[in-house]
Protein backbone atom coordinates (compact mmCIF):
# COMPACT_ATOMS: atom_id res chain seq x y z
CA UNK A 1 0.00 0.00 0.00
CA UNK A 2 1.12 3.46 -0.68
CA UNK A 3 1.94 4.39 2.73
CA UNK A 4 4.83 1.89 2.67
CA UNK A 5 6.09 -1.43 4.46
CA UNK A 6 7.76 -0.05 7.33
CA UNK A 7 5.84 1.49 10.33
CA UNK A 8 9.05 1.09 12.17
CA UNK A 9 7.13 -0.67 14.75
CA UNK A 10 8.15 -4.09 16.44
CA UNK A 11 5.20 -6.79 16.10
CA UNK A 12 4.65 -9.84 17.79
CA UNK A 13 6.52 -12.40 17.14
CA UNK A 14 5.59 -14.71 14.16
CA UNK A 15 4.05 -11.51 12.52
CA UNK A 16 3.57 -11.72 8.67
CA UNK A 17 4.70 -9.06 6.41
CA UNK A 18 3.40 -5.46 7.84
CA UNK A 19 0.93 -4.58 4.89
CA UNK A 20 0.06 -7.94 5.02
CA UNK A 21 -0.13 -7.74 8.78
CA UNK A 22 -1.82 -4.27 9.16
CA UNK A 23 -4.88 -5.79 6.67
CA UNK A 24 -5.58 -8.77 8.44
CA UNK A 25 -5.01 -8.22 12.38
CA UNK A 26 -8.79 -8.17 13.61
CA UNK A 27 -7.51 -5.66 16.61
CA UNK A 28 -9.10 -8.53 18.73
CA UNK A 29 -6.33 -8.46 21.42
CA UNK A 30 -6.35 -11.97 21.79
CA UNK A 31 -2.08 -11.80 21.51
CA UNK A 32 -2.04 -9.19 24.05
CA UNK A 33 -4.21 -11.14 26.59
CA UNK A 34 -2.42 -14.21 26.60
CA UNK A 35 1.49 -12.53 26.89
CA UNK A 36 2.97 -13.02 30.42
CA UNK A 37 5.22 -10.19 30.23
CA UNK A 38 2.60 -7.48 28.92
CA UNK A 39 5.31 -7.37 26.49
CA UNK A 40 2.71 -6.83 23.32
CA UNK A 41 0.86 -3.16 23.86
CA UNK A 42 -2.34 -1.41 22.42
CA UNK A 43 -0.42 1.08 19.44
CA UNK A 44 -1.82 4.75 20.20
CA UNK A 45 -2.94 7.12 18.11
CA UNK A 46 0.84 8.52 17.88
CA UNK A 47 1.04 5.71 15.45
CA UNK A 48 -1.13 6.41 12.76
CA UNK A 49 -2.65 3.48 11.08
CA UNK A 50 -1.32 0.82 13.60
CA UNK A 51 -3.31 2.51 16.53
CA UNK A 52 -5.33 -0.59 18.05
CA UNK A 53 -3.02 -2.95 16.69
CA UNK A 54 -0.25 -4.99 18.85
CA UNK A 55 2.94 -3.42 19.45
CA UNK A 56 6.48 -4.35 21.10
CA UNK A 57 7.70 -1.95 22.61
CA UNK A 58 11.19 -3.14 23.54
CA UNK A 59 12.79 -0.53 26.17
CA UNK A 60 10.02 -0.67 28.48
CA UNK A 61 8.84 -4.64 27.66
CA UNK A 62 10.61 -6.49 25.01
CA UNK A 63 9.60 -9.94 23.64
CA UNK A 64 10.88 -13.17 25.87
CA UNK A 65 10.08 -15.17 22.55
CA UNK A 66 7.77 -17.24 25.06
CA UNK A 67 5.46 -17.91 21.74
CA UNK A 68 2.18 -17.85 22.63
CA UNK A 69 0.57 -15.26 20.72
CA UNK A 70 1.02 -16.61 17.19
CA UNK A 71 -0.72 -19.79 18.65
CA UNK A 72 -4.25 -17.54 19.59
CA UNK A 73 -4.15 -15.51 16.62
CA UNK A 74 -7.68 -16.26 14.65
CA UNK A 75 -6.85 -14.28 11.84
CA UNK A 76 -3.71 -15.70 10.72
CA UNK A 77 -1.52 -12.27 11.38
CA UNK A 78 0.83 -14.11 13.45
CA UNK A 79 2.25 -17.32 12.34
CA UNK A 80 3.67 -20.13 14.54
CA UNK A 81 7.26 -20.59 13.91
CA UNK A 82 10.02 -21.57 15.96
CA UNK A 83 12.14 -18.78 18.30
CA UNK A 84 15.04 -18.93 16.60
CA UNK A 85 13.32 -18.51 12.97
CA UNK A 86 11.44 -15.24 14.67
CA UNK A 87 12.36 -12.05 11.96
CA UNK A 88 10.88 -9.09 14.67
CA UNK A 89 13.55 -6.69 13.70
CA UNK A 90 17.53 -6.32 13.90
CA UNK A 91 19.96 -4.77 16.66
CA UNK A 92 21.92 -2.19 16.05
CA UNK A 93 24.65 -0.50 18.12
CA UNK A 94 25.65 2.88 18.57
CA UNK A 95 28.96 3.08 19.08
CA UNK A 96 29.24 6.31 20.00
CA UNK A 97 26.93 5.45 23.15
CA UNK A 98 27.97 2.09 23.50
CA UNK A 99 30.15 1.69 27.10
CA UNK A 100 32.21 -1.46 25.79
CA UNK A 101 33.26 0.77 22.79
CA UNK A 102 33.99 3.73 25.41
CA UNK A 103 36.22 1.83 27.26
CA UNK A 104 34.29 0.46 30.26
CA UNK A 105 33.71 -3.17 30.41
CA UNK A 106 30.27 -3.95 29.71
CA UNK A 107 28.79 -6.95 28.57
CA UNK A 108 24.99 -6.32 29.53
CA UNK A 109 23.24 -7.13 26.35
CA UNK A 110 25.38 -10.29 25.46
CA UNK A 111 24.72 -12.21 28.61
CA UNK A 112 20.78 -11.16 28.10
CA UNK A 113 20.46 -12.11 24.76
CA UNK A 114 17.97 -15.25 24.57
CA UNK A 115 20.22 -16.56 21.29
CA UNK A 116 22.76 -16.33 23.19
CA UNK A 117 26.74 -16.22 21.94
CA UNK A 118 24.98 -16.89 18.52
CA UNK A 119 23.18 -13.56 17.99
CA UNK A 120 25.33 -11.34 19.67
CA UNK A 121 28.65 -12.31 20.35
CA UNK A 122 31.76 -10.31 21.38
CA UNK A 123 34.78 -9.70 19.03
CA UNK A 124 38.43 -9.95 19.83
CA UNK A 125 37.80 -6.46 21.26
CA UNK A 126 35.34 -7.05 23.73
CA UNK A 127 33.30 -5.17 21.72
CA UNK A 128 29.29 -6.25 21.31
CA UNK A 129 28.38 -7.40 17.62
CA UNK A 130 25.51 -8.51 15.96
CA UNK A 131 24.99 -11.44 13.77
CA UNK A 132 22.69 -10.46 11.60
CA UNK A 133 21.30 -14.10 10.48
CA UNK A 134 20.68 -15.09 13.80
CA UNK A 135 19.36 -11.97 15.94
CA UNK A 136 15.40 -12.05 16.14
CA UNK A 137 15.45 -8.67 17.10
CA UNK A 138 13.30 -9.81 20.24
CA UNK A 139 15.07 -6.49 22.02
CA UNK A 140 15.84 -7.65 25.25
CA UNK A 141 19.27 -6.04 24.29
CA UNK A 142 17.76 -2.44 23.94
CA UNK A 143 16.10 -3.28 27.26
CA UNK A 144 19.23 -4.00 29.67
CA UNK A 145 21.03 -1.71 27.82
CA UNK A 146 22.15 0.06 30.92
CA UNK A 147 23.31 3.63 28.92
CA UNK A 148 20.71 6.57 29.44
CA UNK A 149 19.84 6.35 25.76
CA UNK A 150 19.90 2.67 24.71
CA UNK A 151 23.23 2.10 22.46
CA UNK A 152 21.53 -0.98 21.05
CA UNK A 153 18.77 -0.58 19.60
CA UNK A 154 15.72 -2.41 17.26
CA UNK A 155 14.97 -1.43 14.45
CA UNK A 156 12.63 -3.06 11.27
CA UNK A 157 14.04 -1.22 8.59
CA UNK A 158 16.58 -3.78 7.22
CA UNK A 159 14.37 -6.92 8.24
CA UNK A 160 11.79 -8.17 5.67
CA UNK A 161 9.01 -10.29 7.41
CA UNK A 162 7.63 -13.46 5.62
CA UNK A 163 4.36 -13.44 3.56
CA UNK B 1 -70.61 4.44 21.77
CA UNK B 2 -67.47 2.25 21.96
CA UNK B 3 -65.94 4.03 24.22
CA UNK B 4 -68.24 2.52 26.87
CA UNK B 5 -67.97 -0.98 25.98
CA UNK B 6 -63.99 -0.01 26.28
CA UNK B 7 -64.30 0.27 29.78
CA UNK B 8 -66.05 -2.46 30.51
CA UNK B 9 -64.25 -4.43 28.63
CA UNK B 10 -61.13 -3.20 29.97
CA UNK B 11 -62.99 -3.24 34.01
CA UNK B 12 -63.26 -7.94 32.51
CA UNK B 13 -59.66 -7.90 31.48
CA UNK B 14 -58.15 -5.82 34.78
CA UNK B 15 -56.65 -9.95 36.43
CA UNK B 16 -55.61 -10.49 32.60
CA UNK B 17 -54.08 -7.55 32.14
CA UNK B 18 -52.27 -7.69 35.34
CA UNK B 19 -51.15 -11.27 34.53
CA UNK B 20 -50.22 -10.65 31.36
CA UNK B 21 -48.31 -7.73 32.17
CA UNK B 22 -45.95 -9.93 34.68
CA UNK B 23 -45.21 -12.17 31.88
CA UNK B 24 -44.47 -9.04 29.74
CA UNK B 25 -42.57 -7.71 31.84
CA UNK B 26 -40.00 -10.26 32.09
CA UNK B 27 -38.90 -10.13 28.86
CA UNK B 28 -37.38 -6.50 29.05
CA UNK B 29 -36.20 -8.43 32.34
CA UNK B 30 -34.89 -11.01 30.85
CA UNK B 31 -32.68 -8.44 27.99
CA UNK B 32 -31.50 -6.48 30.72
CA UNK B 33 -29.89 -9.68 32.18
CA UNK B 34 -28.59 -10.68 29.14
CA UNK B 35 -27.36 -7.46 28.00
CA UNK B 36 -25.44 -7.09 31.76
CA UNK B 37 -23.70 -10.59 31.81
CA UNK B 38 -22.28 -10.05 28.51
CA UNK B 39 -21.27 -6.81 29.58
CA UNK B 40 -19.74 -8.96 32.57
CA UNK B 41 -18.49 -11.53 30.44
CA UNK B 42 -15.77 -8.45 28.59
CA UNK B 43 -15.16 -7.46 31.68
CA UNK B 44 -13.78 -10.84 33.06
CA UNK B 45 -12.06 -12.12 30.34
CA UNK B 46 -9.15 -9.53 30.93
CA UNK B 47 -10.02 -10.13 34.68
CA UNK B 48 -9.36 -13.80 34.41
CA UNK B 49 -6.36 -12.96 31.79
CA UNK B 50 -4.80 -10.72 34.61
CA UNK B 51 -4.61 -13.50 36.92
CA UNK B 52 -3.15 -15.79 34.27
CA UNK B 53 -6.28 -18.02 32.59
CA UNK B 54 -6.12 -17.88 29.25
CA UNK B 55 -9.12 -20.40 28.57
CA UNK B 56 -10.93 -17.44 27.49
CA UNK B 57 -9.51 -14.77 25.79
CA UNK B 58 -10.28 -11.50 23.28
CA UNK B 59 -12.67 -8.77 22.90
CA UNK B 60 -16.05 -8.21 20.41
CA UNK B 61 -13.66 -8.82 17.47
CA UNK B 62 -12.82 -12.02 18.14
CA UNK B 63 -13.13 -14.07 21.51
CA UNK B 64 -12.21 -17.74 21.83
CA UNK B 65 -13.88 -20.08 24.67
CA UNK B 66 -11.14 -22.74 24.97
CA UNK B 67 -10.72 -24.18 21.24
CA UNK B 68 -14.30 -22.30 20.07
CA UNK B 69 -13.72 -19.07 18.42
CA UNK B 70 -15.99 -16.75 17.73
CA UNK B 71 -15.81 -13.45 15.36
CA UNK B 72 -17.30 -10.85 14.63
CA UNK B 73 -18.69 -10.64 10.86
CA UNK B 74 -18.33 -7.27 9.81
CA UNK B 75 -14.33 -7.95 11.15
CA UNK B 76 -14.43 -10.94 8.53
CA UNK B 77 -16.00 -9.37 5.64
CA UNK B 78 -12.90 -6.75 6.51
CA UNK B 79 -10.76 -9.40 6.57
CA UNK B 80 -11.73 -11.18 2.87
CA UNK B 81 -11.61 -7.55 1.52
CA UNK B 82 -8.56 -5.91 3.16
CA UNK B 83 -6.24 -9.20 2.55
CA UNK B 84 -7.91 -10.12 -0.43
CA UNK B 85 -7.45 -14.04 0.87
CA UNK B 86 -9.30 -16.77 2.30
CA UNK B 87 -7.95 -17.58 5.81
CA UNK B 88 -10.23 -20.76 6.78
CA UNK B 89 -9.86 -20.98 10.33
CA UNK B 90 -11.35 -17.58 10.47
CA UNK B 91 -14.27 -18.00 8.29
CA UNK B 92 -15.20 -21.25 10.55
CA UNK B 93 -15.21 -18.75 13.11
CA UNK B 94 -18.04 -16.58 12.18
CA UNK B 95 -20.30 -19.90 12.03
CA UNK B 96 -21.98 -19.40 15.48
CA UNK B 97 -22.59 -16.07 14.99
CA UNK B 98 -24.26 -15.64 11.41
CA UNK B 99 -26.65 -19.00 12.49
CA UNK B 100 -27.56 -17.00 15.49
CA UNK B 101 -28.41 -13.61 13.42
CA UNK B 102 -30.24 -16.19 10.46
CA UNK B 103 -32.08 -17.71 13.38
CA UNK B 104 -33.26 -15.12 15.65
CA UNK B 105 -32.60 -11.93 13.85
CA UNK B 106 -30.11 -8.97 15.11
CA UNK B 107 -30.57 -9.88 18.89
CA UNK B 108 -26.76 -9.53 19.18
CA UNK B 109 -27.71 -5.90 18.71
CA UNK B 110 -30.71 -5.70 21.35
CA UNK B 111 -30.04 -8.35 23.87
CA UNK B 112 -26.19 -8.28 23.68
CA UNK B 113 -24.40 -5.24 22.39
CA UNK B 114 -22.10 -3.05 24.98
CA UNK B 115 -23.11 0.10 23.07
CA UNK B 116 -27.02 -0.76 22.32
CA UNK B 117 -26.97 -1.09 26.50
CA UNK B 118 -25.09 2.12 26.81
CA UNK B 119 -27.47 3.79 24.33
CA UNK B 120 -30.52 2.81 26.80
CA UNK B 121 -28.82 4.28 29.45
CA UNK B 122 -28.56 7.26 27.89
CA UNK B 123 -32.02 7.18 26.42
CA UNK B 124 -33.18 6.39 30.18
CA UNK B 125 -30.73 9.19 31.68
CA UNK B 126 -32.04 11.81 28.54
CA UNK B 127 -35.89 11.02 29.73
CA UNK B 128 -34.92 11.93 33.62
CA UNK B 129 -32.94 14.82 32.84
CA UNK B 130 -35.20 16.22 30.42
CA UNK B 131 -38.76 14.73 30.01
CA UNK B 132 -40.12 18.13 29.29
CA UNK B 133 -38.16 19.22 26.62
CA UNK B 134 -38.08 17.32 23.32
CA UNK B 135 -34.48 17.64 22.46
CA UNK B 136 -34.29 14.64 20.12
CA UNK B 137 -34.50 15.49 16.51
CA UNK B 138 -38.13 13.86 15.43
CA UNK B 139 -37.06 11.03 13.81
CA UNK B 140 -40.01 8.77 13.27
CA UNK B 141 -39.21 6.80 10.06
CA UNK B 142 -36.50 4.63 10.55
CA UNK B 143 -36.71 3.71 7.18
CA UNK B 144 -35.36 6.76 6.16
CA UNK B 145 -32.16 6.60 8.64
CA UNK B 146 -31.23 3.01 7.59
CA UNK B 147 -30.27 4.53 3.95
CA UNK B 148 -27.13 6.36 5.96
CA UNK B 149 -26.22 3.22 7.16
CA UNK B 150 -26.07 1.31 4.39
CA UNK B 151 -23.98 4.12 2.88
CA UNK B 152 -21.62 4.11 6.14
CA UNK B 153 -21.19 -0.16 5.59
CA UNK B 154 -21.13 -0.14 1.55
CA UNK B 155 -18.71 2.93 1.17
CA UNK B 156 -16.66 1.60 4.07
CA UNK B 157 -16.20 -1.86 2.81
CA UNK B 158 -15.61 -0.35 -0.70
CA UNK B 159 -12.60 1.77 1.13
CA UNK B 160 -11.32 -1.90 3.01
CA UNK B 161 -10.83 -2.68 -0.23
CA UNK B 162 -9.10 -0.10 -1.41
CA UNK B 163 -6.96 0.83 1.49
CA UNK B 164 -6.30 -3.05 2.47
CA UNK B 165 -7.03 -1.66 6.47
CA UNK B 166 -9.98 -2.81 8.21
CA UNK B 167 -10.86 0.68 8.83
CA UNK B 168 -14.59 -0.05 10.62
CA UNK B 169 -12.14 -1.17 13.63
CA UNK B 170 -10.97 3.17 14.03
CA UNK B 171 -14.70 3.80 14.77
CA UNK B 172 -16.74 0.41 15.68
CA UNK B 173 -18.24 1.78 19.18
CA UNK B 174 -19.14 -1.87 20.54
CA UNK B 175 -15.57 -3.22 19.82
CA UNK B 176 -13.79 -0.13 21.28
CA UNK B 177 -15.89 -0.42 24.47
CA UNK B 178 -14.42 -4.00 24.59
CA UNK B 179 -11.05 -3.95 23.45
CA UNK B 180 -10.70 -0.70 25.60
CA UNK B 181 -11.83 -2.62 28.69
CA UNK B 182 -9.76 -5.37 28.00
CA UNK B 183 -6.92 -2.58 27.89
CA UNK B 184 -7.84 -0.68 30.77
CA UNK B 185 -8.23 -4.09 32.73
CA UNK B 186 -5.22 -5.84 31.21
CA UNK B 187 -2.53 -3.41 30.35
CA UNK B 188 -3.77 -0.23 32.86
CA UNK B 189 -3.96 2.06 30.01
CA UNK B 190 -6.20 3.12 27.86
CA UNK B 191 -6.51 5.15 24.50
CA UNK B 192 -7.84 7.74 22.82
CA UNK B 193 -10.30 5.31 20.95
CA UNK B 194 -12.54 6.37 24.01
CA UNK B 195 -13.25 9.83 22.21
CA UNK B 196 -15.48 7.86 20.12
CA UNK B 197 -17.77 6.42 22.66
CA UNK B 198 -17.85 9.91 24.43
CA UNK B 199 -19.04 11.34 20.84
CA UNK B 200 -21.68 8.95 20.15
CA UNK B 201 -23.10 9.25 23.91
CA UNK B 202 -22.95 13.31 23.18
CA UNK B 203 -24.82 12.53 19.54
CA UNK B 204 -26.84 10.41 21.27
CA UNK B 205 -28.11 12.47 24.00
CA UNK B 206 -28.62 16.05 22.24
CA UNK B 207 -29.28 14.83 18.81
CA UNK B 208 -31.14 11.75 17.82
CA UNK B 209 -31.94 8.75 20.18
CA UNK B 210 -30.03 5.37 19.69
CA UNK B 211 -28.31 7.02 16.93
CA UNK B 212 -25.37 5.31 16.85
CA UNK B 213 -27.88 1.88 16.14
CA UNK B 214 -30.02 3.89 13.90
CA UNK B 215 -27.39 6.05 11.84
CA UNK B 216 -24.49 4.60 11.94
CA UNK B 217 -23.79 1.31 13.08
CA UNK B 218 -22.26 -0.94 10.27
CA UNK B 219 -22.42 -4.01 12.49
CA UNK B 220 -26.06 -3.54 12.93
CA UNK B 221 -26.18 -3.09 9.13
CA UNK B 222 -24.28 -6.58 8.39
CA UNK B 223 -27.16 -8.63 11.05
CA UNK B 224 -30.10 -6.62 9.37
CA UNK B 225 -28.89 -7.53 5.90
CA UNK B 226 -28.97 -11.24 7.19
CA UNK B 227 -32.16 -11.47 7.83
CA UNK B 228 -34.38 -14.38 5.88
CA UNK B 229 -37.66 -15.37 6.07
CA UNK B 230 -37.17 -18.11 8.45
CA UNK B 231 -35.55 -15.55 10.91
CA UNK B 232 -37.74 -15.46 14.36
CA UNK B 233 -39.62 -11.78 13.92
CA UNK B 234 -42.16 -9.77 15.62
CA UNK B 235 -45.64 -9.86 13.93
CA UNK B 236 -48.42 -7.73 14.52
CA UNK B 237 -52.01 -9.63 14.46
CA UNK B 238 -53.76 -7.53 11.91
CA UNK B 239 -57.27 -8.76 13.00
CA UNK B 240 -56.58 -6.78 15.77
CA UNK B 241 -58.40 -3.35 17.00
CA UNK B 242 -55.73 -1.48 17.69
CA UNK B 243 -55.99 2.25 18.89
CA UNK B 244 -58.22 1.40 22.02
CA UNK B 245 -58.09 3.71 25.00
CA UNK B 246 -55.50 0.86 26.56
CA UNK B 247 -53.57 0.66 23.71
CA UNK B 248 -52.62 4.28 22.91
CA UNK B 249 -50.76 2.77 20.16
CA UNK B 250 -47.93 1.72 23.21
CA UNK B 251 -45.95 -0.12 20.96
CA UNK B 252 -44.42 2.71 18.94
CA UNK B 253 -44.01 4.90 21.61
CA UNK B 254 -42.17 1.85 23.06
CA UNK B 255 -39.32 1.71 20.08
CA UNK B 256 -36.44 3.26 20.19
CA UNK B 257 -35.42 2.57 17.14
CA UNK B 258 -38.96 4.63 15.86
CA UNK B 259 -39.87 1.86 13.82
CA UNK B 260 -43.89 1.14 14.19
CA UNK B 261 -44.30 -2.40 14.77
CA UNK B 262 -47.88 -2.66 13.22
CA UNK B 263 -46.18 -1.69 9.84
CA UNK B 264 -44.54 -4.85 8.84
CA UNK B 265 -42.70 -3.69 5.84
CA UNK B 266 -40.95 -1.29 8.41
CA UNK B 267 -40.37 -4.18 10.74
CA UNK B 268 -37.19 -5.22 8.55
CA UNK B 269 -35.25 -2.67 10.57
CA UNK B 270 -36.46 -4.59 14.00
CA UNK B 271 -33.81 -6.23 16.56
CA UNK B 272 -35.80 -8.05 18.41
CA UNK B 273 -35.62 -6.09 21.32
CA UNK B 274 -39.33 -6.84 22.27
CA UNK B 275 -40.31 -3.67 23.80
CA UNK B 276 -43.15 -3.55 21.59
CA UNK B 277 -44.22 -6.90 23.06
CA UNK B 278 -44.12 -5.61 26.73
CA UNK B 279 -45.44 -2.49 25.92
CA UNK B 280 -48.96 -4.30 23.90
CA UNK B 281 -51.32 -4.53 26.24
CA UNK B 282 -53.61 -6.59 24.54
CA UNK B 283 -50.70 -9.55 23.17
CA UNK B 284 -51.52 -8.06 19.43
CA UNK B 285 -47.90 -8.59 19.32
CA UNK B 286 -45.74 -12.03 19.17
CA UNK B 287 -42.58 -13.36 18.29
CA UNK B 288 -43.53 -15.30 15.44
CA UNK B 289 -41.33 -18.20 13.35
CA UNK B 290 -42.14 -18.84 9.69
CA UNK B 291 -43.84 -22.27 11.23
CA UNK B 292 -46.06 -20.53 13.08
CA UNK B 293 -47.05 -18.01 10.67
CA UNK B 294 -47.87 -20.56 8.11
CA UNK B 295 -49.87 -22.38 10.50
CA UNK B 296 -51.72 -19.23 11.16
CA UNK B 297 -52.04 -18.71 7.34
CA UNK B 298 -53.33 -21.93 6.87
CA UNK B 299 -55.95 -21.39 9.75
CA UNK B 300 -57.03 -17.88 7.77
Amino acid sequence: MFWGDDSGLLRPPGATSEEHFLATCTRCMRCIEVCPYKSIRLGSIWDGLSMGSPVIRARSTPCYLCMKCPEVCPSGSLMSLAKNDVQMGLAKVNEKLCLAFNGILCRTCYNACPIFDEALVMDDELHPKVVTEKCVGCGVCEYVCPTEEPAIVVGTEDVSRKR
Amino acid sequence: MFRESDRSMSAAQTREERLDKRRKISLTLWRRLVQIATLAFFVGVPLLNLYGVNAITGTLYSVAVGSLTMSDPLVVIQHVLAAKELYVPLLLSVALPVVLAVALGPVFCSWMCPQGFMSELIEFLHQRLMPSRNTHLAVRSGAGWIRVKWGILVGGLIAVALFSLPLFNYISAPGIITTQLASGIFLGTVGIELVVIAAVLVFEFFWIRRGWCKVVCPIGAALIAMKSPLTLRIEHNEQHKCNTSACKVACVTSCQLDIDPRNAKAMWLCTNCAACVDACPDSALLFTLSSTRFAAGRRA
